[in-house]
């Protein structure tokens, strides 16, 4: 059949990435594949290295970043709109959520880890889009002894101005406010987590004032479109024009390096919280 | 360990808290049983394996085989707790369960509750439709289930505390938000139980209590009240405690219940006409038809014939009221006035239940998880909060 089809959209457990995209990219087939992109370093580097040598499109599907919003605050921050960056937090927690019928979800092997691959990988992906590969992480997460439900990561990038520390936290045991908030030497920029999110700033002169920030003419993502659409479009004129798609297999494999290495420093925090029970 | 306990709807609060107690104990074999992934995550993380049932689909619970006791903490739409229940209840008789615990609630005795459900003999009337009716239905069937011989125990928790309660969580929410108020400088009594005190009385429960299905209140057996949960709660929610509203008896009441809507034909008929209904019908080729044919007919008699045909059925249009004052959630606030202390005493006599952890212990316990999954205690702390 695959010698039939232009191209395939993989999205199935993430542990299944790899084998079936290999497969797709060896039968010369254009493949976008949901993220993660895989769950192992290695496979994900078989996968940009047999894309390059066959030639075919190779995209990750990190839909958050066709959000007009996201490429407009990375404009923002290149153009140092907002000066120097010191620190920044990004969270996103609720209550259960996303429930696949084969509950895959839950274990650790098919889905790569826990819920900073479920969640996390999101913000890791656009992070890695805003301010590039991080000089030092850590993990802090409580899967004692399956996948996570509560993760929290430390950044620091290094800069040639400086240092930028940053924190990504999530949960799926409890709702948490959700958002992106910079640190920046004009004062504090907020964006929540959602598709037409506005970029606020809260300017150190006066911190009781929001200045909404709005691009000037067309954006560059209909906000009326779904992020998935545009993600589709991207993919297929990618593969139409043999170009790059936006989210290519180069920067899927960067965001599991990224998870490979978080988890391979994670610490386990397993505390209780009656205080007549012994702390874990 | 002889004894193999299911534990239905074991990806909810009370659920994870009974198997991790249950577990802890390692006297038991645990079969925890969850409906969807989704809510399954704190039990996951232990490695605590899960298996999936659907309560509406009898083959998916042949993983009750062989269990001897079986704990039903499960929830959901009210169509589907009934007949849930009914096939969960089939399954434990035919499989010759030994013991059946039900968690029920003290809302099947109404909200307000009477004052004689200081016991639970007090007569159970909930609002036809409310929760508590649903739940009162549910514990009709396991007392028919009893009476035709499963040992069957009904607990009745109130507003349930501890780490992870949503209880109080909301109750953060709504404090942060401007929409909680004291009634009586918060001196009524708040019916609590810490989720970890339940999961003690739920394994008391498989051994102890009534066997006909009876209901036992379970709660933190002190005199704690409003002001005392509020009070642990504001400073997490960042508020001073003279800042939070206060409301009077008398000014809930007149808000809360909200009044009765009466039956009348001009009132179906406004609703028959109204734009959500017509959008729903006009899905239909028929109706959709009928809709286009009759907006057709009526603009043909010009827009002041179909102003005042709007205005007879609607009155004159009114600008929308908008006030700067948090909107205050009078369902909770009116929590205040239920004025029942249900009694945990038959919980001491018939299963021999103590409360493990005291309203302090357990408040303290909510306030260490609420800081560390809020991340109150991180170094980015001051970023996050901006997001509130």
């Amino acid at each position: 059949m695959l010698p039939f089809i232009d191209g395939a959209l993989i999205a199935a457990p993430n542990d299944s990435h790899g084998s079936l995209g290999l497969h797709c990219i060896r039968a010369g087939v254009a493949t976008l594949i949901e993220k993660p992109l895989c769950t192992t370093l290695a496979d994900a580097e078989s996968l940009v290295a047999e894309a390059h040598k066959a030639g075919v499109t190779l995209a990750t599907g990190y839909s958050t970043r066709f959000r007009d919003n996201t490429v407009f605050l990375k404009e923002l921050l290149d153009t140092r709109e907002f000066g120097t960056v010191h620190r920044f937090a990004h969270q996103f927690g609720s209550a259960g959520g996303w429930a696949p019928l084969s509950a895959y979800n839950l274990q650790r092997k098919a889905t790569g880890g826990g819920v900073l691959v479920v969640t996390g990988t999101h913000f890791l992906d656009r992070m890695l889009y805003l301010w590039g590969y991080p000089d030092q992480s850590t993990l802090v997460d409580d899967g004692v002894n399956g996948p996570e439900a509560n993760a929290t990561a430390t950044f620091r990038f290094d800069r040639g101005d400086g240092q930028i520390a940053g924190v990504a936290r999530y949960s799926k045991t409890g709702s948490l406010p959700s958002g992106l908030v910079i640190d920046t030497e004009a004062g504090i920029v907020k964006m929540g987590d959602s598709d037409e999110a506005p970029v606020i700033l809260f300017p150190r002169s006066n911190p009781n004032v929001a200045v909404t920030i709005r691009r000037r003419g067309k954006p560059r993502f209909d906000p009326r479109i779904s992020p998935f659409q545009h993600q589709l479009e991207d993919f297929v004129s990618a593969t139409r024009d043999k170009r790059d798609p936006m989210v290519d297999g180069k920067q899927g494999a960067a965001s599991i390096r990224l998870l490979e290495e978080l988890y391979s420093h994670r610490h386990v925090d397993a505390r209780r919280w009656y205080r007549t029970e012994s702390a874990a | 360990m002889s004894r193999r306990i299911a534990i239905v709807g074991a990806s909810g609060l009370v659920g994870t808290a009974v198997v991790e107690r249950l577990l802890s104990e390692g006297r038991y074999e645990v079969v925890p049983l969850i409906h969807t992934s989704g809510n399954a995550w704190r039990l996951t993380s232990q490695g605590i394996p899960l298996k999936q049932i659907d309560l509406l689909d009898k083959s998916t619970l042949g993983v009750l085989g062989g269990c001897t006791h079986v704990v039903n903490c499960s929830r959901g739409e009210d169509d589907f707790m009934i007949p849930g229940l009914r096939n969960l209840l089939e399954v434990a008789q035919a499989g010759k369960v030994k013991r059946f615990v039900h968690l029920s609630s003290v809302a099947v005795y109404g909200d307000p509750p009477p004052p004689l459900s200081v016991t639970e003999d007090a007569p159970a009337e909930p609002a036809k439709g409310s929760y508590g009716w649903v739940k009162l239905q549910q514990d009709t069937m396991v007392a028919k289930a009893a009476k035709e011989g499963l040992s069957a125990i009904t607990l009745c928790p109130p507003n349930i505390g501890g780490p992870s309660s949503y209880f109080f969580t909301q109750l953060i929410t709504l404090l942060r938000a401007g929409g909680f108020a004291l009634v009586e400088d918060g001196a009524t009594c708040c019916n609590i139980v810490d989720v970890a005190n339940l999961a003690a009385a739920v394994e008391l429960a498989l051994d102890h209590g009534p066997d006909d299905g009876g209901r036992v209140f379970v709660t933190d057996q002190v005199d704690v009240t409003w002001r005392d949960v509020i009070r642990g709660l504001a400073p997490l929610a960042g508020v001073e405690w003279d800042d939070i509203p206060e409301i009077t008896r008398k000014e809930l009441a007149q808000v809360w219940p909200p009044p009765k809507e009466h039956m009348s034909v001009t009132r179906t008929v406004k609703h028959l006409l109204s734009s959500d209904v017509r959008r729903v019908l006009r899905k239909d080729p028929l109706l959709g038809r009928v809709d286009q044919t009759l907006r057709a007919a009526m603009a043909r008699f010009g827009s002041a014939a179909e102003s005042r045909v709007r205005k007879s059925l609607y009155g004159s249009l009114r600008p929308p009221q908008v006030s700067a004052e948090p909107e205050l959630n009078y369902q909770i606030c009116a929590q205040q006035l239920r004025g029942v202390r249900h009694s945990s005493a038959r919980a001491t006599q018939t299963i021999g239940y103590r409360p493990p952890y005291s309203f302090q212990e357990s408040m303290a316990a909510f306030t260490a998880w609420y800081r560390w999954h809020q991340g109150f205690d991180s170094p980015f702390a001051d970023m996050t909060r901006e997001l509130y």
